[in-house]
């Protein structure tokens, strides 16, 4: 009776303000679309510019070939040293092909072909290498199709090992499939914990907690009426952006609904407890900012939403197996593209409730009721 | 007329609030370091040991060497299953990212008819590791030509191969890539939390109305107030600049004078919009607010520091031109790999000193009015 008032009562002062409300509902929208749109990693317009004899037809239709597939562009002017244009930012990708041409060369059959590359950019860098490796190879195979009589050709043994490679779960390697899941999960990290911490940061500041602390109420209910307002937030958001997701960017949902909420109930668990936890350790509503801006920075970077947590070191990858936001952002993942094994999402529920008890301990242990 | 006590009084004044505040000169020494080691160690592009399932059906010689290629070339860690429905479960549960199918038949078509044929399943939810990992079964398929036929020109019996050749960070290290550009970060929080709170707790607890009503002249408080935080900035980037050399390995091509001038600028601007947002916003938790959205953010998200300019959509492309740290980024990551000369970055330079100065006129002239007032 007296915790049903109470949470009425946090739910009400969550409404009031309009700024939150503002926070509830349009934030994560806008940052949705934001990262899904603007913010790619998916490598393209890389500057492309050829240094080749005029007559090289095969050189031509491998430039011809990679302005096509949209990955490259066509480069500014260019002149005759290719590591300058380079250098003066006149392109990013330079191909240089042998003295004679590579249309010759091929008879030999050695046709070497130098790919420049500006490498200070790491990730265009490599994308622009296996770029060009299969359009080389795709240019190959259609002139050795084409026109297998062709002198130029003759000789040239086509390779008698095909690997085929399928790229599962996203055959065309689009960046919002990767990025989208992992936002849902962001999104809702940076709300449902801000929110819990700094409502309780806001009551210290304006003294209205010591009039919670004098009521009649248990610590369980204060906590309770603190945390259940904000699930019931989250679960209102997480629908929200998952409808934006699959809507936006068409995403796939390829597994349960259920599976999916009860993921986002375990997680909304260990993030409200979280949330109280940090709470504990501030004062007012400015340390309740700054402490929840480095907790949450290094819990984004460390969950693998943004950069994948197999290649970081092994003491960082330990840590994001305590860290709610990476377990959430594979379930997402998971359930989304691939389906949802049960056993999979059975393990990685389970993390999640086991971190937000333990997170639940100290909260319950650090939260005082008592005053000075 | 500048009085150069006043400046300095204010200046004394602002160096006795940092050192008697432990907690915000550790803040400034500890975050560059803290930002580098995490950062730099954090983001790794380059893939390696990638959990991979094999199902050999075929058992010969020729399947053999190339999972062995496989193996050994550092990017795949190999494990055999026994069945494809169990590898196809072990992708499905992230237990791998690839799975290797070879058919019964592979040696004899591979030696007889020169079709051998096998099947390789990546898992596409990363596409950047999908992209690379695929790049990697390019390499590998031409080393097990070269392996099979014991012979090492069978690699290029493809009729064009590529040879790459990556200027500036040949080995493609992520950290050189990183690095750099996190020096536009550390500025950004420094300066916001540093301003902001410095100068928006001076209003708040009334010391600046004191300040106010002292014949002291705005240029003087802010060039006092600056100054300070100026050498702080500059020494978590010299932090920063060390740590990047000895830990990271990184070069330095460029000039310094070039690096440490712009570093100079930015930081100014910086500097100078913490300023002014404080001026214009007298409580603290605005002021961080606000500071944040208008610094941090572009800084993080559309400076190129991770997210490539290049990608973003053409109208994005513009927007982040308006953005000083787009081009501090540039300049930074061009000098520690590039070494473009100073005419070479005038534009990027140009728009720095542009901004640097509107900045500061921006809050002098605002500074007066708060003055008059």
């Amino acid at each position: 009776m007296i915790l049903r008032g109470f949470i009425k009562k946090e739910i009400i002062q969550a409404l009031r303000d309009p700024r939150l409300a503002v926070m509830i509902l349009l934030a994560p929208l806008l940052q949705l679309l934001l990262f899904g749109y603007a913010l790619t990693n998916e490598v393209k317009n890389l500057r492309l510019a050829i240094h080749n004899p005029p007559q090289d037809v095969v050189a031509q239709e491998i430039y011809d070939h990679a302005i096509a597939t949209k990955w490259f562009i066509p480069a500014k002017e260019q002149t005759r040293d290719p590591v300058e244009d380079i250098q003066m930012g006149r392109a990013d990708v330079v191909l240089v092909t042998p003295d004679a041409g590579i249309s010759t060369r091929m008879q030999r059959p050695e046709g070497k072909l130098q790919l420049l590359v500006n490498a200070s950019n790491v990730l265009r860098a490599q994308a622009a290498d296996i770029y060009m490796q299969r359009i080389i190879q795709s240019v190959t195979q259609t002139t050795l199709k084409q026109d297998p009589t062709t002198a130029a050709l003759k000789g040239i043994p086509s390779s008698p090992l095909t690997v085929s490679v399928r790229m599962l779960y996203n055959p065309s390697m689009d960046s919002m499939t990767f990025t989208v899941p992992g936002l849902v999960a962001a999104l809702m990290t940076v709300l449902v914990i801000v929110l819990t911490c700094t409502s309780i940061a806001k009551e210290k500041e304006s003294g209205t907690f010591e009039t919670i602390l004098s009521a009649p109420i248990r610590r369980k209910h204060i906590i309770l009426g603190k945390t259940v307002p904000f699930v019931l937030i989250g679960v209102l958001n997480v629908t929200i952006v998952l409808i934006a997701s699959c809507l936006f960017f068409h995403l796939p949902f390829r597994g349960s609904l259920i599976g999916f909420a009860i993921a986002s109930l375990c997680f909304l668990y260990a993030a409200v407890m979280a949330g109280i936890l940090m709470s504990t350790f501030v004062e007012n509503q400015q340390q309740s900012m700054l402490c929840g801006f480095i907790v949450l920075f290094m819990a984004m970077l460390l969950s693998g939403a943004f950069f994948s947590i197999e290649n970081m070191p092994w003491p960082l990858r330990m840590l994001s197996y305590i860290n709610p936001v990476a377990h959430y952002t594979f379930l997402v993942r998971n359930i989304m593209l691939k389906g949802g094994d049960g056993l999979y999402l059975l393990m990685y529920c389970s993390a999640l409730i086991g971190v937000g008890s333990v997170i639940a301990f100290f909260s319950f242990k650090r939260f005082k009721t008592t005053l000075g | 007329m500048i009085s150069l006590r006043r400046t300095t009084t204010i200046l004394r004044k602002e160096c006795m609030h940092i050192l008697r505040d432990p907690f915000t000169l550790i803040f400034s020494l500890i975050m560059p370091l803290v930002m580098v080691l995490m950062f730099g160690s954090a983001i790794e592009f380059n893939v390696r040991n990638v959990p991979t399932d094999y199902l050999d059906q075929s058992h010969s010689q020729a399947s053999r060497t190339f999972l062995n290629t496989l193996s050994s070339s550092g990017y795949f860690k190999t494990h055999e299953v026994s069945s494809p429905r169990e590898g196809i479960d072990r992708l499905g549960r992230e237990a791998s990212k690839a799975f290797v199918i070879i058919p019964p038949d592979f040696e004899s078509r591979l030696l007889g008819r020169g079709d051998g044929k096998l099947q390789i399943l990546l898992d596409g939810t990363d596409n950047t590791s999908g992209t690379a990992l695929s790049g990697y079964i390019g390499t590998i398929h031409a080393k097990t030509m070269a392996n099979l036929s014991n012979d090492p020109s069978a690699a290029t019996a493809e009729p064009i191969t590529l040879r790459t050749r990556f200027l500036f960070n040949p080995e493609l290290n992520s950290q050189w890539f990183i690095v750099p550009a996190l020096a536009a970060v550390v500025m950004a929080i420094l300066s916001i939390l540093l301003t902001t709170l410095t100068i928006a707790r001076e209003w708040e607890n009334g010391a600046m109305e004191l300040l106010l009503s002292t014949p002291v002249r705005a240029t003087e408080v802010i060039l006092g107030k600056m100054i300070p935080y100026a050498f702080l900035g500059l020494f978590a980037i010299a932090l920063l600049y060390i740590l990047a050399r000895t830990l990271y390995g990184l070069p330095f091509i460029g000039n310094h004078l070039v690096f440490w001038s712009s570093t100079l600028l930015f930081l100014l601007t910086y500097l100078g919009q913490g300023l002014l947002v404080s001026t214009f916003i007298h409580n603290q938790q605005a002021a961080v607010q606000i500071a944040l959205v208008l610094g941090l953010l572009p800084t993080m998200l559309f400076s190129g520091f991770i997210f490539p300019i290049e990608h973003m959509p053409l109208g994005f492309q513009y927007l982040t031109t308006i953005f000083p740290a787009r081009w501090y980024v540039q300049i930074a990551r061009d000098q520690f790999l590039q070494g473009s000369t100073f005419t070479q970055l005038i534009v990027p330079f140009s728009v720095l000193i542009l901004y640097a100065y509107v900045v500061i006129q921006l809050c002098i002239i605002h500074f007066k009015e708060n003055l008059e007032e």
